[in-house]
């Protein structure tokens, strides 16, 4: 059987009579809302909304000692050493076991807003980018190569403006989400980025 | 006082925008309360990577969203939503429209609104409510047939928009 000479011989179909009215339609009532989302009416808040939020600025910000992901590892540290001691304390022999620890301070500089800073790693993928755009001006003239350097710039700018809301909103875990995806878009655009500039 | 002016400032646009988006007057003034007490603890940390008004209206969003976090239901899509052309009239006002926008289902208004009223891109709009980008542009279709439907609808009508 001749597929390509029986798919160029397929029947051509009428669509309803009132189809394009319906699509003219549609066009139009979407210019009108268009147009008018420009006259949206605004909205006043309560009138004591200021005196509430001026309430609430004179009150000492209480932040917890720990931070939340903190007390899940202490959490699961507790767990850990009761599991540990039920082990070992199990009756399974005579032997006479000792149990031994240390503690051992970890200096820890805690700030209140750490400063993400950009890792290592990425500084030397924009070295490299750079020393090999600098030699092959070709290949850094291509489209492609434009193109993921542009996407490379704009994830850039996403996850920092990601890093600043969790600033402000914490441990979000929609923006922590979101950070996630990010950085893996990032890992993508940047190997591809890199195997091309390898070529 | 510096802070007082900044809320005076910016009070309105950002009550309309948590309003719009929630479609609750109390839901919509906890949502401003709790974004300027976080703009004003937090504004040593704006970096002007945008415009200040564009910084708080992204607080002010947030906390929005955040007040529905558990509740936001993205209908699925009614691909035969009318049976004839619709005929929305050539004019009508911001107030009918913003009545027909808050009478939208919350997923599809939220988006709406974030999208085609405050001109988020898709992409930060998928990052906010959690959901994929197809999801976010679905929707506003979705909320524009919708519009159209109520809009072409006299009012007292059987899908009568006003309040």
């Amino acid at each position: 059987m001749d597929w390509s000479r029986a798919i160029q011989n397929l029947p051509e179909h009428e669509p309803r009579p009132d189809l394009w009215d319906r699509i003219d339609a549609d066009l139009r009532a979407d210019a009108v809302i268009d147009r008018t989302l420009d006259d949206l009416p605004v909205f006043e808040p309560q009138d004591d909304a200021w005196e509430q939020i001026a309430g609430r600025l004179e009150k000492p910000v209480v932040r917890p000692l720990w931070p939340r992901s903190f007390r899940w590892i202490a959490a699961a540290a507790v767990v850990a050493l009761v599991a540990g001691i039920w082990a070992v304390w199990q009756p399974v022999s005579d032997e006479k076991v000792t149990i031994a620890y240390a503690t051992e301070t970890v200096e820890t500089e805690w700030a209140a807003t750490p400063e993400p800073l950009p890792s290592s790693t990425d500084q030397k993928v924009e070295t490299f980018i750079n020393e090999q755009c600098a030699q092959q001006i070709v290949v850094c003239q291509k489209p492609e190569v434009k193109e993921l350097k542009q996407q490379l710039r704009e994830l850039s700018n996403r996850k920092m403006a990601v890093e600043q809301e969790l600033l402000v909103f914490g441990n979000d875990p929609a923006l922590v989400q979101a950070q996630i995806k990010i950085e893996n878009e990032r890992a993508e655009v940047t190997k591809e980025l890199v195997r091309i500039l390898r070529i | 006082m510096a802070q007082r002016w900044l809320y005076e400032r910016y009070k309105r646009a950002m009550f309309s925008v948590a309003l719009r988006t929630l479609n609750d007057y109390d839901h919509a003034n906890d949502a401003l309360q709790d974004a300027f007490v976080e703009v004003f603890r937090h504004l040593d940390s704006f970096r002007f990577q945008s415009t200040l008004g564009a910084w708080i209206k992204t607080i002010v969003v947030r906390q929005a969203l955040r007040k529905r976090q558990l509740e936001w239901r993205f209908e699925t899509i009614d691909e035969h939503l009318h049976d004839r052309p619709l005929e929305v009239p050539d004019f009508i006002t911001g107030a009918v429209l913003d009545a027909a926008i808050r009478s939208l289902p919350d997923g599809a208004r939220a988006v709406f609104v974030l999208a085609e009223v405050e001109g988020y891109k898709h992409h930060e709009i998928a990052a906010m409510l959690n959901i994929s980008e197809g999801t976010s542009k679905s929707q506003v279709s979705y909320a524009r047939k919708l519009l159209r439907k109520k809009l072409s609808e006299p009012p007292g009508g059987p899908g009568d928009y006003t309040d």
